[in-house]
């Protein structure tokens, strides 16, 4: 197994080294995205412990034809986030419903390093309406529920959800995840 | 796209969001065996990669601490150790396992008594196991059993704040150019151990390796932090026996030695880490 190899494919191998450089990749991302949502350091931290244990017990599952391994590591973080976020049943603050407009079209500044997939996730935003590129934000970076959403906006729950279905859809599309089939599922 | 379709997409997106309650879970799972071939977490993973997006617009990127580094390789080392000492009669061909197989008892036993917020094994689920069968079979021959800290070892020295983690620096000895890893240390335990990648095998019947330890607080000399030996390619990790008191390590340093070490080094050295 080279080393051009995803690392979670050599992890998952049994290659020693590619969980230390596993760890260098992606601590930053994931330790980022808890600070994010966890107010508390010491339960960021912990979080952060758990993300990796389950990085480690799911590598043989990661499929590098069907996202790369920086979109399978944020999935799993985000599962781990969010269940943190609703088991604290802390609502996101009004800071964080910033207007997507403004977030899409801000740059020049130093983010979180951007992959091609999170480029072909913005493109596939430019089509979406205003309406549903709030959905999609609230839904997914803010893990709001559908109620939530529809309580926030004052849209109905049936035009939530569609606007979410549809916003997920043109996003699969993008990446070209429909034509993959469910060889090797994630759950 | 037809009705079935419709709502299908629909149980699928509300599932890559929020959990299903009963009835639309069993809708949904009747739904995914009318229609093979669709991933049931493809949008899971467009949600992911849409987060992935915000992520990178919204956030600045912050560097893990170091303890917390050294947390997670503690953890990966207790993990996949715990995942060694597990009997296995398993085929190793990890992508074909299905079958369940056991959680790991000690490793969650160990976190559960320390942590406040749940036990962090609870992560592990029993056919995530299947990805640690692996390094029973391949990680097991890499490391022999005397050179492994004991997950007790590991996992104290992870949840002790004072824990610090010393990368080795890039060696001009001829040979060991290209070793590396790291140095754990924690000075109120006494304890630590080296992670070695690189290092170029001895043989013990005529030389060993030996570590020292710089600790201007205490002596000039060096505190001689116990021999090993390197008898394979790959990582190692060796556990640190400091001699005397390390209560303020300069560096950390290897040398190859006589058999069974010595009192004073002439060296030279060939791996170093500093702390400063």
């Amino acid at each position: 197994m080279s080393l051009d190899t995803p690392l979670l494919e050599r992890v998952a191998s049994g290659d020693h080294a590619a969980v230390s450089a596993c760890i260098d990749r992606y601590s930053g991302l994931v330790w980022s995205l808890a600070r994010r949502f966890v107010a508390n350091e010491a339960d960021a931290e912990e979080i952060v412990q758990e993300i990796f244990i389950e990085l480690w017990s799911t590598a043989a599952r990661y499929d590098a034809t069907r996202a790369s391994e920086a979109t399978y590591v944020s999935m799993i973080a985000r599962r781990r986030l969010i269940d943190h976020v609703r088991r604290v049943a802390r609502a996101p603050g009004r800071e964080m419903l910033a207007d997507v407009e403004h977030l899409l079209a801000r740059d020049g500044e130093p983010y979180l390093e951007a992959t091609s997939e999170t480029g072909r996730v913005l493109q596939a935003m430019t089509s979406m309406s205003c309406e549903q590129k709030q959905v999609v934000h609230m839904s997914t970076w803010l893990g709001m529920s559908h109620a939530a959403i529809a309580e926030r906006t004052g849209q109905p729950l049936g035009t939530v959800k569609s606007h979410l279905r549809r916003g997920l859809i043109a996003i699969r599309e993008q990446l070209g995840l429909e034509a993959t089939g469910g060889s090797n599922e994630y759950r | 796209m037809n009705t079935d379709n419709d709502r299908l997409l629909e149980l699928l997106a509300q599932q890559a969001i929020e959990p299903l309650n009963k009835t639309d879970q069993e809708e949904l799972s009747q739904l995914l065996e009318q229609e093979s071939g669709t991933a049931s977490d493809d949008l899971e993973l467009a949600v992911a990669a849409a987060w992935q997006a915000f992520a990178s617009q919204e956030l600045m990127p912050e560097e893990a601490p170091a303890s917390l580094k050294a947390k997670l390789r503690a953890d990966a080392d207790v993990f996949f150790a715990t995942a060694a000492s597990e009997p296995v009669s398993q085929s190793p061909d990890l992508r074909s396992q299905t079958t369940s197989v056991k959680p790991m008892d000690a490793a969650r036993h160990v976190k559960s008594e320390k942590r406040s917020g749940g036990p962090l094994w609870a992560a592990v689920s029993g056919w995530a196991l299947a990805a640690g069968l692996a390094f029973v079979l391949v990680w097991g021959m890499e490391i022999p059993d005397s050179a492994v800290p004991s997950t007790d070892l590991v996992e104290l020295l992870a949840s002790t704040p004072e824990t610090t983690v010393y990368p080795w620096d890039v060696s001009d000895a001829k040979g060991y150019e290209n070793v590396t890893g790291n140095v754990t240390w924690n000075s109120s335990l006494q304890q630590g151990f080296l992670r070695l990648s690189g290092m170029p095998t001895n043989d013990p019947a005529v030389t060993q390796y030996q570590l020292w330890i710089v600790d201007p607080a205490r002596d000039e000399e060096p505190v001689d932090g116990g021999v090993f030996d390197i008898t394979i390619d790959g990582e190692v990790i060796v556990p640190i026996d400091a001699k005397l008191l390390v209560s303020s390590p300069a560096a950390f340093a290897i040398t190859r030695e006589q058999p069974g070490g010595v009192v004073v080094s002439e060296g030279p050295l060939l791996v170093v880490a500093t702390t400063g």
